[in-house]
Formats: structure tokens, sequence, C-alpha cells
């Protein structure tokens, strides 16, 4: 795996500095944080509210996302993040999440979505597990503009981030 | 690969003695619990070794709180159960803090922004396995972890919930051994504990010149600049000149990170 090509922290951070860029000029809310005690402490954040229909019920229901996309040293991959809010001000469980996202329908849906610490925060939040994203983003590290990007657009849907063509332009 | 085996059996078998009392302001009933004492390895997480701590005082809380998850306090600080048992001890109990360790445990209001809420052992389990592949993927590339079959996936974590080092250390050897094209890790899987969180770096066992690094030199790459520094982990504090490598065969947990506890002195 070693002759395997991996992201940088420099080619991450450029690519998020760039998303941030194109961000500010369509006011789609993205915001860079630094924390200059890390060596991965930078990392981009986006909050957005959606509405879903609740499986099994049919009735509409608000969820609050708050998105993080930050780099995991280890695995030398970047990771999408979240936490999820419903109306009334409590945070979803990873029970709760997964009985309302249907996307990890599946019987391997605790590989795929896992309680993990934010490698800069510290603290809990849903994780799409890491150990798949290098074969993910691999191809498209010699031929994208963007890599962050490119794979932002494979795995964003899952979980219900929304990812406009203007970013696409630019990988 | 790990030769000094009566190491490995003396931190396995490292166990705290703690106190455990209801929160004052949820009790209901007439009567106050009684404190429950248990003796508990430190290498455990507190979810796999509290079922009997919760059922003692279930009873005592308001039918609404009976089934909620229970979670715990010391110092006011809720504890994370995510951090080995260990970990915790070394990070929040000061010299003044004696044995047992007196924890406070409450049914009400959960910290769910602070610690994980773990509703079943499942989750745990998740938690447990994705460190240590994390640690592999460190050590030889997720290489080991994962040319391993479910089986000995299940016997590591069923080797750690019921206390079995035999069976815990038939698995975890091959992932503490150096692979055929190896000299050493490629990485140590550690965390260096400071009062707010933990922070990780890719740090080599060997120099540049081939020579083995020692817990100084991970020191000196965490906290550059920084002369007095105090380290603990499993209660102790470990010579400077350790040799990395051999720590992390020896000391680490047994999801196969060195969890260093660092106090920057001033």
């Amino acid at each position: 795996m070693d002759s395997n090509q991996t992201l940088t922290i420099d080619e991450f951070n450029l690519s998020i500095e760039n998303i941030i860029k194109i961000s500010n000029d369509i006011l789609d809310g993205w915001t860079l944080h630094v924390n200059k005690e890390n060596d991965n402490g930078k990392y981009i954040t986006k909050k957005s509210t959606i509405s879903i229909e609740e499986p099994g019920k049919g009735n509409p229901i608000t969820l609050t996302y708050e998105h993080h996309v930050v780099f995991s040293l280890s695995y030398s991959v970047p990771m999408i993040c979240f936490n999820v809010w419903k109306a009334d001000g409590s945070v979803l469980s990873m029970e709760e999440y997964l009985n309302i996202n249907q996307n990890f329908d599946d019987s391997n849906m605790y590989n795929t979505i896992t309680q993990l610490d934010h490698p800069v925060l510290c603290r809990p939040f849903l994780t799409l597990h890491p150990c798949k994203t290098q074969e993910i983003i691999e191809p498209f590290l010699s031929t994208s503009k963007n890599p962050v990007i490119s794979w932002l657009t494979v795995v964003s849907s899952y979980v219900h981030l929304k990812i406009l063509e203007e970013y696409i332009k630019h990988c | 690969m790990a030769n000094d085996r009566e190491v490995l059996r003396e931190v396995w078998e490292g166990k705290l003695p703690i106190c455990f009392k209801l929160d004052n302001d949820e009790v209901v009933d007439i009567q106050q619990p009684d404190p429950f004492y248990l003796m508990v390895p430190r290498l455990s997480y507190f979810p796999l070794v509290t079922d009997k701590v919760k059922k003692h005082f279930s009873k005592y809380v308001s039918k609404e709180l009976q089934d909620q998850e229970m979670w715990m306090e010391f110092n006011g600080q809720p504890l994370k159960w995510q951090y080995p048992i260990g970990v915790l001890s070394d990070l929040l109990r000061g010299p003044e803090d004696h044995l047992p360790w007196s924890i406070t445990v409450h049914f009400d209001k959960f910290p769910e922004l602070v610690i994980y809420k773990f509703s079943n052992k499942e989750t745990i389990e998740a938690y447990f396995m994705s460190c240590l592949k994390e640690a592999d993927v460190l050590k030889h590339r997720g290489l080991i972890a994962s040319g391993m079959q479910k089986k000995d996936h299940n016997q590591l974590w069923l080797g750690l919930q019921n206390d079995k080092f035999d069976q815990f250390w038939a698995v975890n050897r091959k992932l503490m051994e150096i692979t055929a094209d190896q000299e050493s890790f490629k990485y140590i899987p550690f965390r260096c504990y400071t009062d707010d969180g933990y922070r990780q770096k890719l740090i080599k066992p060997l120099g540049e010149d081939g020579r083995k690094k020692t817990l100084e030199d991970l020191l000196n790459e965490m906290f550059p600049g920084r002369s007095s520094i105090n380290v603990k982990i499993h209660g102790m504090n470990p010579p400077l000149e350790t040799p990395l490598q051999w720590m992390s065969e020896h000391l680490s947990y047994p999801d196969n990170f060195l969890h260093f506890v660092v106090q920057l002195e001033s």
C-alpha cells in the first residue's frame, strides 16, 4: 500500500481554502477554523437545515446539521464528521440517526457511521468511517484540481450535504 | 515482538478500587442508597464494568429516569466513557485524591455533547475496534488488522470484556509484531492528554540515523521548547529514556494506543 498515493496535509489545506473561497463568492456558508496546536488544525464547517420524511411515518421532520471536513493524520485522508439536532434542540444519538437516515440501511452500518472523536476538537461526532476513504479518493489524486471536492461529490449525499455545481467546476 | 510477557501481565492486572455514589438530588426514595464499591481493571471501559452499579442505583431514582443512560462524574467533570478507566484516573485524580476513587453517578441530564451516548455494548465495541484499526494503520499500514478474520476481532473484544489475558494476547501479539519488511512500526500509535483533550502526531520509532527514539524524543516533538513535563501512563511516571518501540509493544492499552497523560509544568 506504500506505493499508493495519499493526500498530503498541505494538499488538504489548499483544497479546503479553495472551498472557502468559492463558498464566500456564492455565500454558501462554509467557515474555516484554524487551531495552531495541531498539525491538522485546519478544518471547515457548515450548518444547514433540511426537511426530510420520517421513515415509516411519512411526516416531515426538520434536522439541523453541522458538517465538519477535517484531516485524519493517521489515515492521511479527509473525514466528514457531523452532529445533527432535531427541531427541539436535542442531539440525535447514533441509533436515532441511523433510523432516520436510510442511506445506511444495511447490516454493516456500524462500520460505516461510527461515533468517533473529532481529530481536532476531541469530542464525539458521528463520522463517516475513514477506513474506505483512501479507495474513493485515490483515483482523484492525480486527476482532480481539488481532490477534497471530488471526494465530497461521492460521499456527501449519504449524509445530506449539498455540494453545488460551482464547486464541481473547480475540480 | 513482545518478549517481556511479565510486563504485559503486570499492566493487564492493574486495578482501581472505586466508590460509586448516586447524586443526592436524584434520590427519590426515602432511604439513601448505600455507596457501591467495585474493583475495576484499569484497561477496561466504564460501560463494560458498571452494569451492577446501574442495577443497584436505578431503584432509587424516579420512574422516568430509570431507563435513562447512566453517566458518571468526578469533581464536576463528566467521565468520558470512550477513554480507558486508567486514562481517566491518570488524567483526573490529583495526588490529594485518595483511593478508593469516589465517583458520582447520574441518571438525569446526560451531557451528550461532552460524552458519548453508549446505548449498547455494540457501540462501544465499534468505537474500540476503530481505535484498534487506526493503531494498525499507524503501525503496519492497516495490513494486519484488515487481514484478520471476524473471529479474531471477536476474540480481542471478548478477551477485554471478560478480562481474559490469554484470550486477548493470543490475537493481540500479531498486532504487536514487526512484519518481515519492517525494522520497527511505521509510526507509534499514541495520544497525549492534557486538560482540554488530547493530541496526536505522526512519530516514527527510529530516527533518521536508525537510532531508537525515546519517550523524551516524543515529548520534544510534541511540545518543543518545554523542558519540565510530567508524563504518566498506567499510574506511573516512565523513565524518559525508554525506547518508543518497546513502550508501544508493552505499555499500550488494549486499543493498541499508548495513552500518555501530560502535565506541562510552568
